[in-house]
């Protein structure tokens, strides 16, 4: 499963065919977000000990129930991981969207397009303002990481 | 003297790993760190072996300070409680590791490696798994390799640290045996670290407990189960009875009638104490004396050679564990629910408090 | 003791197949379908796109100097950037997995850093600091140091960019192995250098190597943080990536597509050696013990 993962990381610069509209944003940004939650779920998955479900089947509860109490708790503080990372990178994305996008602005301009023209028209103070904004959203990612990368070394030591 | 400690410190955040420990261990002795698990005992042999510092103390090897030596120069062979073989290095390569590893103008020759890793191999049986890597081999077998790698740099001192505690109860009881033969042969002076009790009366020429990183007795095996020094060590090694008392002008009240030996005590004044007695210090009998008292069999369990008794006996706050051999059992042929009388010889009593 | 599951073998893990199957059916059904439209199709089409005017001009896209330059430069990014990410990397989780220190934490999460800034702030961030509007970018101007619109730039801005993958690929596979061995070669008298090359980094080869070809993958496609250092110099600080944009937006759509299909050629060559050295890094996660 990460082997095609992968493929999306190294060249996730082509979109089809929803030029010009936020959907095709959308579908861009599903296209390198997932890597980021597969590959920060799928080794918790793999280290789950097969018992743990056993236990809660043999204590009658049905798969979904299994899941949706044991499992999914589990999972948890991985996918708000791989969630927060694949927001984080969603919200610098550039280089897929541009093909995509249309640049259309007030409709699927998007921020770091909006840096790079700026910078293209040498406006250097622009372009540090809208990064300013687009930094602290991610400091804050950051901060959400840490927070939950300390619960869950607090919640399963 | 081979080992000495001077007045050991250790910190960590929150708490006293060691507290002032001095130890001297003798040339070509087996000693024994035993203590519950966080007693500070690991750190203790870590220390010794370089592998953590010491807030303040010193350490002498052989009559050399080697309190600031670096692990690497100590010169100390090291046996870890999970193996820590080197997973990419077959047996034979693990066991030359000290060897190979010497500056140039101390390395013996690559036919003088060959020859002491070989030896060693035979010396811990494990000659034939030469070529063999470490996930080859089993618990017990890795263990030994462990063993002769340590053995390898002709180290001054071997510190093991839990050697047998990831093994089965078989292997770890052969090993144990063969460790102690092993040890008859090469008599390299060595300290191991265990929380079985067990295993350190059987192994150990001398037993030092560890309580809360504070040295509680040391001595050898028998003084040390004989004459425990305190309610810890009397509590820590082997199974015990133990009963809440008063002590009233030197004596003990204790259930309805008072045991024979109170020597501790001096002192007139009631205080609360602690009886302490083996359960196969306990003597059952069909017969009443002036000496034993009533009591009633709650439970019989076999436990190997030896039957267990669970009995219960008015004015004692719990229940009492005898344990009898085979033979008495089917002699007085006891059953559950049965009324006999019991002796309480040998009865420790220690005062203060003491939590169990 | 922390204790490894084999990853994907193993055999234990048997209540997922327990499950009707209707619901594998279903389950299996839709991440095929997701597969389908979110990584195949996409791919299939970059080949259909660059082939769709005949292997004549295909490989004429490719043969174009401009074109072999932008691969010459990436492949050389690539071979600077991924040696010095692997020092790094090495460094940062042996710092990391074998000691425990203050703000271990908070330093676990600024590795992430890279992943958490847009590409193209991270450009950005080094033409202001690096820039010939700043006095440092002057200075080093007047020196004829060249960093930014230039190939340093481009280097520089790759290392940012790809520097977590090495280290988060070793830190679990450090943690996970412990400190005993080397503690155990230190009392065998070994230190220092010699630790490292006959008992750390044997240990950690394949992560390493895995790390490694994440690193080289990322370094190869990267785009946005390299197309604001570069300045889009034809022929000069042009990558891979960069040119396929230069071209797409003059309409060259079929030349675009045919330089992507070497990025895409890449990637299915690292892809072939990751599986590879997955495969031997769930090796050394199992023999322990």
């Amino acid at each position: 499963m990460a082997t095609v993962a992968l493929l999306a990381v190294v060249e996730p610069r082509f979109g089809i065919e929803l030029a010009n509209t936020p959907s095709g944003i959308v579908v861009a940004l599903i296209f390198i977000g997932f890597p980021f939650v597969v590959r920060t779920v799928q080794p918790v998955i793999a280290e789950l000990e097969s018992e743990i479900e056993e236990a809660a089947q043999s204590l009658g509860a049905n798969r979904w129930q299994t899941f949706r109490k044991i499992l999914f708790p589990h999972l948890f503080p991985a996918l708000l991981t791989g969630v927060t990372l694949a927001f984080a990178r969603s919200i610098g994305e550039y280089g897929s969207v541009i093909f995509i996008a249309g640049n259309l602005p007030f409709k699927t301009e998007i921020a770091p397009l909006m840096i790079m023209s700026k910078l293209d028209q040498f406006d250097y103070d622009g372009a540090s303002a809208v990064a300013f904004v687009l930094l602290l959203i991610s400091f804050i990612m950051l901060l959400v990481l840490n927070g939950v990368q300390r619960w869950q070394q607090k919640a399963y030591r | 003297m081979s080992i000495e400690l001077r007045n050991i410190t250790k910190r960590f955040p929150g708490y006293t790993a060691l507290d002032n420990i001095s130890l001297k261990v003798a040339t070509g002795e087996l000693v024994a760190l035993l203590g519950p698990s966080g007693c500070g005992k690991t750190t203790l042999l870590r220390i010794i072996a370089g592998l953590e510092t010491a807030d303040t103390g010193s350490i002498i090897l052989e009559n050399r300070d080697t309190t600031n030596l670096p692990a690497r120069s100590k010169n100390v062979g090291f046996v870890f409680q999970h193996y820590a073989l080197f997973r990419r290095l077959n047996v034979f390569d693990n066991v030359a590791f000290g060897l190979s590893v010497k500056p140039a103008a101390e390395r013996p020759s690559k036919q003088e490696i060959a020859d002491r890793v070989m030896h060693l191999l035979k010396l811990v049986q494990m000659d034939w798994a030469a070529k063999r890597y470490p996930s080859q081999l089993s618990g017990g077998q890795r263990q030994r390799i462990a063993l002769a790698r340590a053995l390898a740099v002709n180290p001054k001192v071997l510190l093991l640290d839990e050697p047998f505690s990831a093994l089965d109860a078989k292997v770890r009881l052969e090993l144990r045996r063969w460790l102690r033969k092993l040890h008859d042969e090469i008599h390299v002076t060595s300290i191991f670290v265990t929380h079985d009790q067990e295993e350190a009366l059987e192994l150990a020429d001398r037993i030092v407990v560890i309580n809360k990183g504070k040295i509680e007795q040391e001595g050898t095996p028998q003084e040390v189960y004989d004459h425990p020094a305190n309610s810890f060590v009397y509590n820590f090694l082997g199974n015990v009875n133990v009963f809440h008392g008063r002590v009233r002008n030197g004596k003990v009240v204790l259930g309805q009638r008072l045991p024979d030996e109170h020597r501790e005590l001096n002192g007139h004044e009631v205080k609360t104490g602690q009886a302490f007695i083996r359960p196969h210090d306990i003597g059952i009998s069909r017969i009443r004396n002036g000496n034993n008292h009533p009591g009633v069999i709650r439970d019989i369990r076999l436990t190997g050679s030896q039957i267990t008794l669970e009995l219960e006996s008015a004015g004692f706050d719990r229940p009492i564990e005898a344990e009898i051999s085979r033979e008495s059992w089917r002699n007085l042929e006891l059953t559950k629910g049965d009324e006999v009388f019991i002796t309480l010889d040998k009865v420790r009593v220690f005062t203060g408090d003491f939590e169990i | 003791m922390q204790q490894r599951q084999n990853h994907t073998a193993s055999p234990s893990r048997t209540p997922a197949k327990n499950d009707p199957p209707a619901v594998q059916a279903v389950l299996i059904g839709l991440t095929l379908l997701f597969f389908a439209g979110f990584i195949f199709m996409p791919l299939a089409l970059v080949f259909s796109q660059a082939l769709s005017k005949g292997w004549q001009l295909y490989l004429d896209a490719i043969r174009e100097p401009v074109a072999l330059e932008a691969v010459k430069l990436t492949l050389l990014t690539a071979a600077i950037v991924v040696p010095i990410n692997a020092v790094f990397g090495v460094t940062a989780a042996w710092a990391i997995s074998k000691f425990t220190f203050k703000g271990k934490t908070l330093l676990v999460s600024l590795l992430d850093l890279p992943f958490a800034v847009s590409p193209v702030i991270a450009g950005l961030i080094f033409v202001l600091l690096l820039g010939s509007r700043t006095p440092f970018g002057s200075w080093l101007g007047e020196h004829g140091i060249k960093i930014i619109f230039a190939t340093p730039g481009i280097v520089i801005a790759t290392l940012f960019v790809t520097f977590p993958f090495v280290a988060r690929e070793l830190i679990p596979l450090m943690e996970s192995q412990g400190r005993e061995e080397e503690e155990a070669a230190i009392t065998l008298g070994a230190g220092g250098w010699r630790l490292f090359r006959m008992v750390t980094l044997p240990n950690i080869g394949w992560g390493l190597m895995y790390g490694m070809v994440l690193c080289t993958a990322r370094s190869i496609g990267e785009f946005g943080a390299v197309s604001v250092v570069s300045g889009h110099i034809r022929g000069m600080t042009n990558t891979i990536p960069l040119h396929v944009e230069i071209l797409y937006s003059e309409y060259n759509y079929t030349a675009s597509f045919a330089v992507a299909s070497i990025l895409v050629f890449l990637a299915l060559l690292t892809i072939g050696v990751k599986t590879t050295l997955e495969k031997r890094l769930e090796g050394s996660h199992n023999t322990r013990h």
